[in-house]
C-alpha cells in the first residue's frame, strides 16, 4: 500500500511539474517498456535473486519523460514500478540556476523463503512460545528433544527479509557566477525481519527472525565558492539512526519459571542496535597554481552520541541483578569525535615530470566514559562476578603520508614510483602501534596508439611497534570467591602466540598488469591480472599467509554493422594458511600436539558472452547474453595427531542466459520477446540442510531457522512492448 | 630608363610590403563567434540532440556560464572554422577545438571551466586524472548511452561503465554474497566519487567505516562493548565488491573468526569432519551465539552474546 501510495504521489508529482513549466516552445519525448512475464523455479529459495523481486504476470518494466522548454527541463525515470524493487526519479531545472532531484527506490534484500519458527512475535520484539511447552520442558527435562522435534514439525513457514526504502532529495542552487549550494538528504526506512540468535547457555542457539524496524536520516548543506584560483567547499550535515525495536525478548523453551543457574530464565533479553546521532561538518579549500600545481586541504569533523537506556545485567529475576540498581549507570552516555584531515599537493616538476604529496589523517577519539559493572550475566541464567570488568572506550588514530612522481620519457613510455609511510594507532589492544612503509614502481607503455600496457608493483612492511601481555585480549582474571568462575587458576585466555591479522607485522606484496589494444573500431581487448601477498611472518598461532592471482579480460567485437559480439572471461585463486590450538577443556593447552592448521583454496570462474544482431536494420534486433559464476572452496586441514580428515569442497556455481528479440512492428512501437534461464547450485556443509533442532543426535540444544540454502533453476519467458512518444 | 627602374623598383617595394602586410593580417585572423544556428548549418544531428541536453538549459543563463553560449561556449568560437565550409585541408578547419583530437589535460581543462566544485572539487588529485583519463572516455556530450537526466555516460549505466576498466570488480560482484550492484539497486558511485575525494580509493568519505555507516548506520556506536577490528575497519572482515561467503565475509566463518580466536572449551576441532554437526562449524558459526559481532550495548554483552 505505501509503494503504491508513493508510486501515486510520484507520478502526479511528475505531472504537476511537467505542466507547471511555460508552454512557449515546449519539447517532450519519452518510452514506456511494459508486457507481461510467466516465470517458474524449482525451487522458492532464491539466494541469487536476493536483491530483486521475481515479476509474474503484468509488468512495467521502465520509463521515461523528458519535457524542455526554454531553460526549463524536467525528466522523470523509473523502472519496476509499484514493485518492491521500484524505483522512480523525477528532475527539474532551469537553466544552470536550480536543479531539483527526487527520488523515491526500495530495495528487497530476500534472505530466505524456507524458514520455519515456532515462535510468535506477541509485541514488537516480544517472541513467545505456549507456556504450556514451556512448562513441560520444565517439568521433564528428559523429553525436551522429542517435544521440540514435535513442535518443530509443525512449525509454520516464514518468509526472512527486508526492505529499504530510500527517499533522496537534492536542491543545488547556482545563485551568481563561482557559487554553487546544494541541500540533500537521505531518508531510509527499513522494514523486516532477518535472522538472529539468541543463547541460553553455551551452544544452545535460538534462532528467531529478528524483527527489524528502522529508520536512518542524512541530510547536508554543501556549499561551493570559486573565484579565479582559489575555490572552497563547506559542508555542514547530520545523521541519524533510529531503531524502534530496541530489545529482543525471546522466550526460553526450557523454562516457564526463572531460576538462577541451570537452564536460566523463562525469557532471554538482548538489546539490539542502540539509536545514534552524528553531527559533522568539513572545509576544504583548494588553490591553483602555476606549472599546473594545486594544493588542496580538507578538515573535517564529526561529534557522534549514543545514550540508548540500558537493560539490567538479567532479565532472570531469580538474580538480584535483574536490577538496575546492579548497574553503574542507567545508560552509556557514549560520545565519539572524528578529525579528519586530508593535504595534496599536485605539481609539474619540469616538462613531463608530475609529482604528488599527500597526507591523510583520520582520528576516531572515542569519549565514552569506562564502566565498571561488577560483573555479567552472560545467558541470563548465572552471574559472573568480577574484581570489576570495566567497559574500554577504544580510539585509534590512523594516517597516511606519502608521494608520488610520475615521468613521461617520451609520447610512449612513462613510469612512476611512490613512497608512502602510514601509522595505525589505537587504544586497549594488544598491538597499539603499527608503521607500515609501502614502496612502488610503475611503468605505462603505448607502443602503438591503440595499445596500451601498464604494471605495477608495491612492497609494504608493516611492523608491530610493541606486544603489550597487558592489553592482550583476554588477559583478565576473575574475581576469587564463592561465585567464581572456571578461568581463575588462568591469566591467558587466547595463545600467547596469536597474532591477529588486522594488526599483525606484515609483508605485503602487491602488482597488477594490464594491456588495452583496440583494432580499428572494430576489436576491442583488455585484461588485467593482479597478485596479493599478505604474509603475516610473525606470526604462530592466526592466520599466516594469504594469496591471491586474479585474472580479468574482456573484449568487443564489431564483426559488423549488424552484428556485435562481447565477452569476459576471469580467473581467481586464493590461498590461505592458518594456524591454531586445540584446548577441549577450560585449560589452555601448550601441547603442540593439539597443533591444527587450515590450508583454504578458493577458485573462482567468471565468464560472460554476449551478442547484439541486427538481421534487418531498424527492423528486427536479437540479443543474447550468457554469464557463469563458479566459487570452489576446498579445506585442507591438519593437526599435531594426524588425525585431521579435510571438509567437503564448497560449490556455488550459477549459469544465467537471456535470449532477447524485439521488431518494430509500429514507427514507435516496438515489442519484444524475452526468454530467461538461471540455474544454481550450492554445496556447502554449513548451510544446506539445515535443520530445526540440533545437534541431529543426542540431546538436541539449538533451534535453529532452517533457512538452507538450496539451489534452484528457473525459466522465465516475457512479452515486452516499448513504446516511444 | 632612370624613372622606369624607380617605378619599377617602388612597384616591387609596394608589392613585397602589401605581400608582408597581407600574410601578417592572414596570420592575425582570429575566429570569432557566430552563434549555435550556424553550427546547425552543417551538424544538425547534434544541433538536435543538445537542445534536449543540460547543457543547452545551462547556456541560456550568460551570466552564469560564458558571455558566449551555445555550440562555442565548448569548442570555441567557429567563425573560420564555419568559412571553411568542411574543406578539411583548410588550416581554419581546424580552428575550433575537437575533443577527440585535443589531449586529455586540455579536454578536461575546458570541462572544469564550468566543473570545478561540487562533485568535482578533487579532480585535481584524483587517480583518474593522474592516469590521463579525459572526461570524455566516461562522459558523452552528444551521444549519452544512458536514459534519464543524471550524468551523460558513454555505457548504460554507471557499473557498466565501471567495470569497463576494473575488470575485476565485474566477476566479483557476480558472487553469491554481494551488494545490489548486479540488480542495478545501488551503482559504483554511490560508494565512490570517480572524480576524487578527500578519501582512500575515492570513497565517498574520510575512512571505509564513515562510508559503510551511511548505509548501515545501525553499526555506528559507539557500543559498551566494541568488537576492535570493526571500529577500525570494516574491511578487516567485509569484501565490499562481493564474496562467496555469506555476508560477504572475507573468509568462511570459523575460519574468520579463528584467525584472531583461539579461545578455550570453543574446541576448535575444524579438522574432525565426522564431528561435523557436533562443532561449531554448522549454521552461522560463531555468530550462531556471538550474534553481537558489531558491538554491544547490554551490560551483561561483552562477549557479544547479549
Amino acid at each position: 500500500m505505501t509503494t503504491l501510495r508513493i508510486a501515486v504521489a510520484m507520478a502526479l508529482a511528475c505531472g504537476l511539474v511537467a505542466s507547471a513549466g511555460t508552454p512557449i516552445a515546449r519539447a517532450a519525448e519519452g518510452d514506456v517498456t511494459f508486457g507481461g512475464q510467466w516465470w517458474t523455479q524449482t525451487d522458492p529459495d532464491a539466494k541469487y535473486q536476493e536483491f530483486s523481486v521475481v515479476p509474474r504476470g503484468a509488468l512495467l518494466e521502465s520509463f521515461m519523460l523528458q519535457e524542455w522548454s526554454g531553460r526549463n527541463g524536467v525528466a522523470v525515470w523509473g523502472g519496476n514500478a509499484m514493485r518492491a524493487d521500484q524505483a522512480t526519479r523525477i528532475t527539474w531545472a532551469n537553466g544552470a540556476r536550480f536543479r531539483l532531484d527526487l527520488g523515491y527506490a526500495e530495495i528487497p534484500h530476500l534472505f530466505s523463503q524456507v524458514a520455519r519458527s515456532p515462535y510468535v512475535e506477541t509485541a514488537p520484539g516480544w517472541f513467545t512460545l505456549p507456556d504450556s511447552l514451556q512448562a513441560k520442558n520444565q517439568r521433564t527435562t528428559g523429553t525436551y528433544t522429542a517435544t521440540m522435534r514435535d513442535l518443530l514439525d509443525t512449525a509454520p513457514v516464514i518468509g526472512l527479509g527486508f526492505g529499504t526504502s530510500v527517499s533522496t532529495a537534492r536542491l543545488r542552487v547556482r545563485p551568481t557566477h563561482g557559487w554553487q549550494i546544494e541541500a540533500r538528504g537521505t531518508r531510509r526506512e527499513r522494514s523486516g525481519v532477518k535472522p538472529y540468535a539468541m543463547t541460553f547457555g553455551f551452544s544452545t542457539a535460538i534462532e528467531i527472525p529478528e524483527p527489524i524496524e528502522q529508520r536512518m536520516i542524512d541530510g547536508d548543506v554543501v556549499a561551493d565558492y570559486r573565484r579565479d584560483r582559489f575555490s572552497t567547499q563547506v559542508d555542514v550535515g547530520v545523521s541519524t539512526f533510529d531503531n524502534f525495536i530496541s530489545t529482543l525478548r525471546v522466550d526460553n523453551p526450557k523454562r516457564l519459571t526463572d531460576v538462577n543457574g541451570g537452564d536460566g530464565p523463562k525469557v532471554g533479553a538482548l538489546d539490539l542496535y542502540p539509536d545514534n546521532k552524528v553531527v559533522r561538518a568539513s572545509v576544504a579549500m583548494s588553490y591553483l597554481m602555476p606549472r599546473n600545481t594545486a594544493l588542496t586541504a580538507t578538515l573535517g569533523v564529526s561529534q557522534g552520541t549514543q545514550n540508548d537506556p540500558f537493560l539490567a545485567l538479567t532479565n532472570n529475576s531469580a538474580l538480584p541483578q535483574s536490577s538496575l540498581d546492579s548497574l553503574p549507570a542507567r545508560s552509556l552516555d557514549a560520545k565519539a569525535v572524528q578529525l579528519n584531515g586530508d593535504v595534496r599537493l599536485a605539481t609539474t616538476l619540469a616538462k613531463g615530470l608530475g609529482g604528488s604529496l599527500r597526507f591523510h589523517y583520520t582520528d576516531y577519539d572515542n569519549q565514552t566514559p569506562n564502566l565498571d559493572f561488577i560483573g555479567q550475566v552472560p545467558y541470563d541464567v548465572s552471574f559472573q562476578r568480577y574484581a570489576p570488568l570495566s567497559s574500554e572506550a577504544r580510539s585509534n588514530t590512523q594516517w597516511q603520508a606519502g608521494g608520488d612522481l610520475d615521468y613521461a620519457v617520451n609520447s610512449k613510455v612513462s613510469v612512476g614510483a611512490m613512497g608512502e609511510y602510514r601509522v595505525n594507532e589505537r587504544t586497549v589492544r594488544e598491538v597499539e602501534k603499527n608503521n607500515e612503509t609501502v614502496l612502488g614502481a610503475r611503468a605505462r607503455v603505448r607502443p602503438m596508439s591503440a595499445m596500451q600496457i601498464e604494471a605495477r608493483y608495491w612492497r609494504g612492511d608493516r611492523k608491530i611497534d610493541a606486544f603489550l601481555d597487558e592489553d592482550y585480549e583476554g588477559f583478565k582474571q576473575r574475581a576469587v570467591g564463592p561465585t567464581a568462575g572456571v578461568y581463575d587458576s588462568l591469566a591467558d585466555l587466547e595463545q600467547a602466540e596469536l597474532r591477529r591479522f588486522d594488526v599483525a607485522a606484515r609483508i605485503q606484496d602487491r602488482a597488477t598488469a594490464g594491456v588495452s589494444y583496440m583494432f580499428g573500431e572494430r576489436l576491442e581487448l583488455g585484461a588485467t591480472y593482479a597478485y596479493l601477498k599478505n604474509d603475516y611472518h610473525e606470526t604462530t598461532f592466526g592466520l599466516q599467509d594469504a594469496t591471491a592471482h586474479t585474472v580479468a579480460s574482456n573484449g568487443a567485437y564489431h564483426v559488423n554493422e549488424r552484428l556485435d559480439l562481447n565477452g569476459g572471461y576471469g580467473y581467481e585463486r586464493t590461498e590461505t594458511h592458518q594456524a591454531s590450538r586445540e584446548s577441549g577443556t577450560a585449560t589452555l593447552s601448550i601441547n603442540p600436539l593439539d597443533n591444527w592448521g587450515a590450508f583454504l583454496k578458493d577458485t573462482d570462474v567468471f565468464v560472460a558472452a554476449g551478442f547484439d544482431w541486427w538481421p534487418k536494420a531498424d527492423k528486427i534486433s536479437v540479443s543474447a547474453n550468457y554469464q557463469l559464476s563458479r566459487h570452489v572452496a576446498a579445506f585442507d586441514l591438519s593437526n599435531g595427531r594426524n588425525t585431521a580428515q579435510d571438509l567437503p569442497t564448497n560449490i556455488y556455481r550459477r549459469h544465467e542466459a537471456v535470449l532477447d528479440a524485439s521488431y518494430q512492428w509500429l514507427e514507435k512501437t516496438r515489442v519484444s520477446l524475452r526468454y530467461g534461464w538461471e540455474e544454481y547450485d550450492i554445496l556447502d556443509w554449513a548451510t544446506n540442510d539445515v535443520p530445526l533442532i540440533f545437534p541431529l543426535t543426542g540431546t538436541a540444544n539449538a533451534v535453529f531457522l532452517g533457512d538452507s540454502s538450496e539451489g534452484y533453476r528457473a525459466h522465465r519467458v516475457a512479452v515486452l512492448v516499448k513504446h516511444q512518444f | 630608363m632612370r624613372h622606369s627602374l624607380a617605378f619599377t623598383s617602388t612597384l616591387l617595394a609596394c608589392s613585397l610590403i602589401s605581400l608582408i602586410i597581407a600574410r601578417t593580417s592572414l596570420s592575425q585572423a582570429t575566429p570569432k563567434y557566430v552563434g549555435s544556428e550556424t553550427c546547425k548549418g552543417c551538424h544538425e544531428a547534434q544541433w538536435t540532440a543538445f537542445q534536449k541536453n543540460a547543457h543547452y538549459r545551462a547556456e541560456q543563463d550568460p551570466k552564469l556560464v560564458s558571455d558566449q553560449a551555445g555550440c562555442e561556449s565548448c569548442h570555441g568560437p567557429g567563425s573560420l572554422h564555419a568559412e571553411a565550409g568542411g574543406d578539411r585541408s583548410n588550416p581554419d578547419f581546424a580552428t575550433i577545438r575537437n575533443f577527440k583530437t585535443i589531449p586529455a589535460e586540455k579536454a578536461n581543462e575546458i570541462c572544469a571551466s564550468c566543473h570545478s566544485g561540487g562533485e568535482q572539487f578533487y579532480w585535481k588529485h584524483s587517480d583518474h586524472s593522474r592516469a590521463g583519463l579525459s572526461c570524455l572516455q566516461c562522459h558523452s556530450i552528444h551521444h549519452r548511452q544512458n536514459a534519464g537526466a543524471g550524468p551523460m555516460l558513454t555505457a548504460v549505466d554507471v557499473n557498466h561503465l565501471c567495470v569497463t576498466c576494473h575488470k575485476d570488480k565485474r566477476a566479483a560482484i557476480a558472487r553469491s554474497a554481494h551488494m545490489p550492484l548486479r540488480e542495478g539497486r545501488m551503482t559504483c558511485y554511490d560508494c565512490h566519487n570517480p572524480h576524487g575525494s578527500a578519501g582512500p580509493h575515492q570513497i565517498r568519505a574520510a575512512s571505509n567505516n564513515e562510508l559503510c555507516y551511511k548505509c548501515h548506520a545501525d553499526k555506528r556506536g559507539p557500543f559498551l562493548w566494541e568488537h576492535p577490528p570493526v571500529r577500525e575497519n570494516c574491511l578487516n572482515c567485509h569484501q565490499p565488491h562481493g564474496s562467496n561467503n555469506d555476508k560477504a565475509l572475507a573468509a568462511k566463518r570459523p575460519y574468520l573468526c579463528q584467525s584472531c580466536h583461539i579461545g578455550t572449551r570453543h574446541p576448535s576441532t575444524l579438522y574432525d569432519k565426522p564431528d561435523l554437526v557436533g562443532n561449531r562449524l554448522f549454521n552461522r558459526s560463531c555468530t550462531n551465539c556471538h550474534s553481537q559481532v558489531h558491538g554491544s550495548n547490554h551490560p551483561s554483552g561483552r562477549y557479544l552474546e547479549r
